[in-house]
Parts: structure tokens; C-alpha cells; sequence
């Protein structure tokens, strides 16, 4: 199996600010986001993050992803590193969460071209994936309508053709589902379970159990920035279902029965 | 390279293929050009011809032959009636009438007002000067301007009884040396006002806009540099801006002929093509520095709304350096050319006053571009900064 993801003992802290040393009631001053974290992911798979909210997830994706900079450690993505290469990371990745939007002012079809031309993308090339793309996932018939009057749905899908517009080796999502209402979610879903289909090197971070079950090869827990366990869903669901594997590691790292 | 050519090129197409935003940009220009001049024409119009009725006790020839002679002379189409009156009850009725506005004036003389002045203009100095009691209304328009008329004629006249020498002579400047010194002094404080509203135009809603709705985030994902954000940005910035500041100009240009009652002639003066071509570059990259600099604050900013509050702060320091030219002497040492948005307003009015020198605006364009270099460096290393980009 080849190595796509190679993390090294990432980590990152974040200042408190005194508002919400006051509201956590805490003294402390600095909070560790991620502690210490180290996993690979393997080409062809889908690694799955889990973990509640709060507990590093979409820090490490970002790390990753190279929108911030790890305090220390470093991670080898498609073989290069984040800390020192971070353009040529970037080039690898494609990269999709809810809190990244498309400007509401241009068309799906324009900000694809916008976006391939910013990856590089030859424009014969992208011409081609464009079509390829707007027509497997229904896009064609929104495609010059300004983003701005798009349901939810379909904008939800324009972002997520956008995030792969240069084919990356890698991709990255950050809690796809979340803030969703169900429909947007499916068409969520459906991409992921089409990606991981075509065979696509995928991360995810989720706290939904049954995505994570559906459609990942590989799980890593986190729970207050620490890596708890990493191993294949297989290995993982051995003996009882992911739900319940987690809230079982969950009461023993936090010492309480939920 | 390329990718400062695509971020341009987004930017120009987000704002050209917007038709509110393309309003909001040459609007001023067009609202400042209609605004001045209409204010120009209320200021300048030839007034209608307006009889004044005037009341006068124990009139005196002078007043007449004074009256008379302003009111026959060319530009003035006023023409008055005179009502004399004999005693002091019927004066006491008259001053009723000043207060209902039935009449304009009241005019009361010494009873031998034309005698004293005779013999005073003989060189014989009276016991009792003569009088004159002028009363007027000051709410009633008419009344204010014959007041003023007449006074002013009385005041001359007195001033010339008592001359002594004759002071000859007048203003030896020509008209376009007038408009050149009115341009020196409230050109630059325009231009800076006109150039940083261009500068705001476009810059917050493009930086901390796109940091507020979150697609900022998404152009960062990509393999493309920060700093080639940071100068394709600006780069695109500073054209659109540049055209609303330019718009707002040209608005002032037009207008400033008619707010100051001369006709568009006025504009014919001996600015050469270098004057203009000098004029221009200083303030394109001086509106690449408001640019830069508007764009530093936007990126510190959570919200469109801050972006604009902290920038109209700034706005009204820039507007206090360009009054610097309106309330004195400019300075002319070499230092001056290194203080950066100063040295602009010195450039500007130098070139206005045809006192421009070569090597200042060298300096001075020199100096404000290193600025915006360094602004784009720092505007770099704040996209790169998680706090800026993330910050909540």
C-alpha cells in the first residue's frame, strides 16, 4: 500500500482570549487543539477522522490542508511537506468544508474556470472536466446561473465539483455535512460515495457514525486533540459497531460512563 | 506572474459585469459635476430686475444723484420709487411699514444735510456733522440688498470726502493666475478626499467581504501564492478605484469653473500636457497607496462594516494633510517628498502653481510606491496569518 498522508506528531496550540477564559472559567491561557497527532493514509482509501466537536479535527484537516501552521511536527502529503512546501501541497489537495464558500456574484461555470486556471490546469483539459463533471453531477442545467440564486443544494454541489476542479490526488473534507438539511446532505454523501468509487485518496472528518461506516477504509478517533486510535474500519468493528467502539474508548480516555 | 494576471482579471470582471457597483463608481463624479454647478448657478445668476421702495425725510440732492447713478449703470436693471415725507409722525408710520414689508428703506437726513456737506467739501469744518439714519429689514430680502446698496454707495462716498491721496491701481493677476491660485489651494485637499473615496469603494467589500462570506478561504486552497493574492488585488483594486477617483476629478474640473462664476475659458490655462502627465502618475500611485493601505485595514477587519468604520477614520486624517495646502505655506525641503500621501499633496500643488520640480516628484513617486510595496508585503504576511483569515 502506498503512503499518501504521512502525519508526524503534529501540533497546535491556540491562545485564549481572556472573554473566554471567563466564559470556560479556566485559567490557563493556552488551549492544545491537537496534541501530538500522527497517522498515515494510503492511496485509494478513505481515512475517517472521528471525533466529537472540539476535538481537533478540522484543526489537524487544516494543518493538512496548510491554511495553518502547526506548532510543531509536520506532515508529508503526496510527498511533500507542509510545513516547508506548502504551494506544492496545495497543488495535490483539494480541499471542502461548509465554511468555504463561492462568490454569490459569478456562475458556477465561471468559477470553475476561475479555479482551474488558479490550479493551473491546462485549458483544453479543464474544458473537458468541466463537462465531465457539470454533467455527472447535474450541474449543466445550473451551470450560468449566478451562484447567489442557487438552492442550497445545487450550490452545495457546485462547491464540491470546485474543490476537485485540477483532479487532486487528495482530497480533504472538513465536516461535509454539517449545517446541511438532509437533502443537501445526501447529494453530500452520494459525491463521497462516488469519489471513493472512482477510486479517489480521501480524508474525512465526521461525527456521523453511519457515514463513517458507509464508506471508510480507514478510522482515526480523536478526542481533545489526541489520536486514539487508528486502525482499519475492519479491525476497529471487529467485535462491536463504531458507535459503540467509540463511546467505549470515549468513557475510558475521559473516565465517565456517558 | 500568471496567477496576479488571473486574480486581476476576477476582480476587473467581478466589477465591470456589475452594474450596481459600475453606478456606485462614476455616480459621484456625476452627482459632484451637477451638485457644483448648480450651486455655481444659484451663486452667479443675474438676479431679476426689483423696484425698491424707499421713504425719505428732508431729502438731500446727493442721495438722488448717488442712487441714480448706480442703479443707470450697465449690469444693474433695479429701478426705485421715492416716497417723501414731511413730518416725523408720518416717518414714525413709515418705520410701521418697514416692519410689515411694505417698504424698503427709510432714509432720514439732517435737515441741512446737502448745506453741511457743501461746506465741508469747501474745506470748512461744520459744528454738527451731517446725519443720516438708514433703516431697513433684515427679513425682507429687497431690504437687505437697498440697505446694503446704500450704505455701501454712502460709505464710498464719505471715504472719498476724506481722502487725502488717491490710491490707483488693481489686480494685475490674469484670470487664469486666479484659478491656478483657487486650484492650489483646494485641489489637493479634493484629490485626496476623491482618490481615498475610490480607494473605499471597491477595497473593503473585496477583501474583508470575501474574508466575511468565507470564499476567501476557498482562493487560499489553491496553489496560488499569497503574495500574488495580495498584489493582484491591489493591482486590481487601484484601477477601479482609480476610475472613480478620476471620475470625481473630472466632476470637480468641470465644475469648479462655474462655483467660481467663470465661464469654462477659465479652464484654458497654461497647463501643458507634462503638467497633466505629471499630475496623473502622482496620483495613480498615490491611489494605489490609499488603495494599499485601505486594503491592510480591510484584511484586519472581521466584516465589510469595520473594514469601512476604521477606514473612514483614516479617511478624515488624509483629508486634514490635504488641508495642510489651504491654511499655509507649503514646505519645499527635500525631507518633505519622503512623508509619504504629504509629499503628494506638496507634488500636487506645485504642479497646480507651475512651481513643479522634477526631482521632488521623482522622490515623491518613488517614495509612496516603496510604501505600497511594503503595504503588499504586509498584506501578504496577514494572509498567511490564521488569527487574520480565521479570527472570529
Amino acid at each position: 500500500m502506498e503512503e499518501i498522508l504521512r502525519a508526524e506528531h503534529l501540533r497546535k496550540t491556540f491562545k485564549i482570549s481572556a472573554k473566554q477564559r471567563k466564559i470556560e472559567r479556566t485559567e490557563e491561557r493556552c488551549k492544545v487543539a491537537v496534541n501530538d497527532v500522527s497517522f498515515s493514509a494510503y492511496r485509494g482509501e478513505v481515512f475517517g477522522l472521528l471525533g466529537p466537536n472540539g476535538a481537533g479535527k478540522t484543526t489537524t484537516l487544516r494543518i493538512l490542508s496548510t491554511l495553518i501552521g502547526a506548532d510543531s511536527g509536520d506532515a508529508i502529503v503526496c510527498g511533500c511537506s507542509v510545513r516547508k512546501q506548502p504551494e506544492e501541497v496545495r497543488k495535490h489537495i483539494g480541499f471542502m468544508t461548509s465554511e468555504l464558500k463561492l462568490e454569490s456574484f459569478f456562475t458556477p461555470s465561471y468559477l470553475f474556470d476561475f479555479f482551474s486556471e488558479l490550479h493551473g490546469v491546462p485549458k483544453e483539459k479543464a474544458m473537458q472536466r468541466k463537462q465531465e463533471l457539470f454533467r455527472k453531477f447535474g450541474i449543466d442545467r445550473f451551470a450560468e446561473v449566478k451562484v447567489g440564486d442557487l438552492s442550497t443544494g445545487m450550490k452545495q454541489k457546485a462547491s464540491l465539483v470546485i474543490s476537485i476542479v485540477q483532479d487532486p490526488e487528495l482530497i480533504i473534507f472538513d465536516e461535509p455535512t454539517n449545517g446541511l438539511d438532509v437533502l443537501t446532505a445526501k447529494v453530500v454523501t452520494d459525491f463521497l460515495i462516488e469519489l471513493k468509487n472512482m477510486g479517489k485518496s480521501i480524508i474525512l472528518s465526521t461525527h456521523i457514525f453511519s457515514l463513517a461506516e458507509k464508506i471508510c477504509d480507514r478510522i482515526g478517533i480523536i478526542v481533545d486533540g489526541n489520536m486514539i486510535k487508528e486502525d482499519t474500519l475492519a479491525a476497529i468493528t471487529e467485535k462491536r459497531s463504531l458507535e459503540e467502539e467509540f463511546f467505549a474508548l470515549y468513557a475510558q480516555i475521559k473516565g465517565e460512563n456517558l | 506572474m500568471k496567477s496576479i494576471a488571473i486574480i486581476i482579471k476576477k476582480e476587473l470582471r467581478r466589477f465591470f459585469t456589475d452594474r450596481r457597483l459600475l453606478i456606485s463608481v462614476f455616480m459621484p463624479g456625476i452627482m459632484i459635476y451637477l451638485l457644483y454647478s448648480l450651486i455655481g448657478n444659484f451663486l452667479f445668476s443675474t438676479p431679476q430686475s426689483q423696484e425698491y421702495k424707499i421713504a425719505v425725510q428732508n431729502p438731500s440732492a446727493t442721495f438722488q444723484t448717488v442712487l441714480d447713478g448706480y442703479m443707470q449703470s450697465e449690469e444693474v436693471k433695479d429701478t426705485y420709487s421715492l416716497t417723501v415725507i414731511e413730518s416725523d409722525g408720518q416717518a414714525e408710520e413709515k418705520k410701521k411699514e418697514l416692519e410689515n414689508k411694505e417698504l424698503d428703506l427709510l432714509v432720514i437726513f439732517s435737515a441741512d444735510f446737502d448745506e453741511k456737506l457743501a461746506l465741508y467739501m469747501q474745506g470748512v469744518k461744520p459744528e454738527q456733522l451731517p446725519v443720516m439714519q438708514v433703516y431697513y429689514n433684515a427679513l425682507e430680502q429687497s431690504s437687505q440688498s437697498i440697505y446694503t446698496i446704500v450704505t455701501t454707495l454712502y460709505d464710498a462716498m464719505e471715504s472719498s470726502l476724506a481722502n487725502v491721496f488717491e490710491v490707483a491701481g488693481g489686480n494685475v493677476a490674469t484670470e487664469s493666475d486666479g484659478f491656478a491660485y483657487m486650484l492650489s489651494t483646494i485641489l489637493p485637499m479634493l484629490i485626496m478626499v476623491f482618490l481615498f473615496q475610490g480607494s473605499m469603494m471597491m477595497t473593503p467589500e473585496s477583501i474583508a467581504g470575501e474574508k466575511e462570506r468565507g470564499t476567501f478561504a476557498t482562493m487560499l486552497v489553491t496553489p496560488v501564492s499569497r503574495s500574488a493574492i495580495a498584489v493582484g488585488k491591489i493591482i486590481a483594486l487601484s484601477l477601479v478605484a482609480s476610475l472613480s477617483g478620476l471620475s470625481s476629478f473630472l466632476g470637480v474640473i468641470f465644475s469648479l469653473p462655474k462655483m467660481a462664476g467663470m465661464s469654462m475659458s477659465g479652464l484654458n490655462i497654461a497647463y501643458g500636457f507634462g503638467d497633466y502627465l505629471l499630475l496623473f502618475a502622482n496620483i495613480i500611485v498615490l491611489e494605489m497607496l490609499f488603495v494599499a493601505l485601505v486594503s491592510v485595514i480591510s484584511a484586519y477587519a472581521h466584516s465589510i462594516k469595520e473594514a469601512t468604520a476604521y477606514s473612514t477614520v483614516l479617511m478624515i486624517v488624509v483629508m486634514l494633510v490635504g488641508m495642510v495646502s489651504m491654511v499655509g505655506t507649503l514646505p519645499s525641503a527635500l525631507w518633505v517628498y519622503f512623508i509619504p500621501v504629504f509629499n503628494a499633496v506638496v507634488v500636487i500643488n506645485q504642479i497646480v502653481t507651475f512651481s513643479v520640480s522634477a526631482l521632488g516628484v521623482a522622490l515623491t513617486i518613488v517614495a509612496n510606491l516603496v510604501c505600497v510595496a511594503l503595504l503588499v508585503l504586509l498584506l501578504a504576511k496577514m494572509f498567511n496569518n490564521e488569527n487574520i483569515i480565521f479570527g472570529k
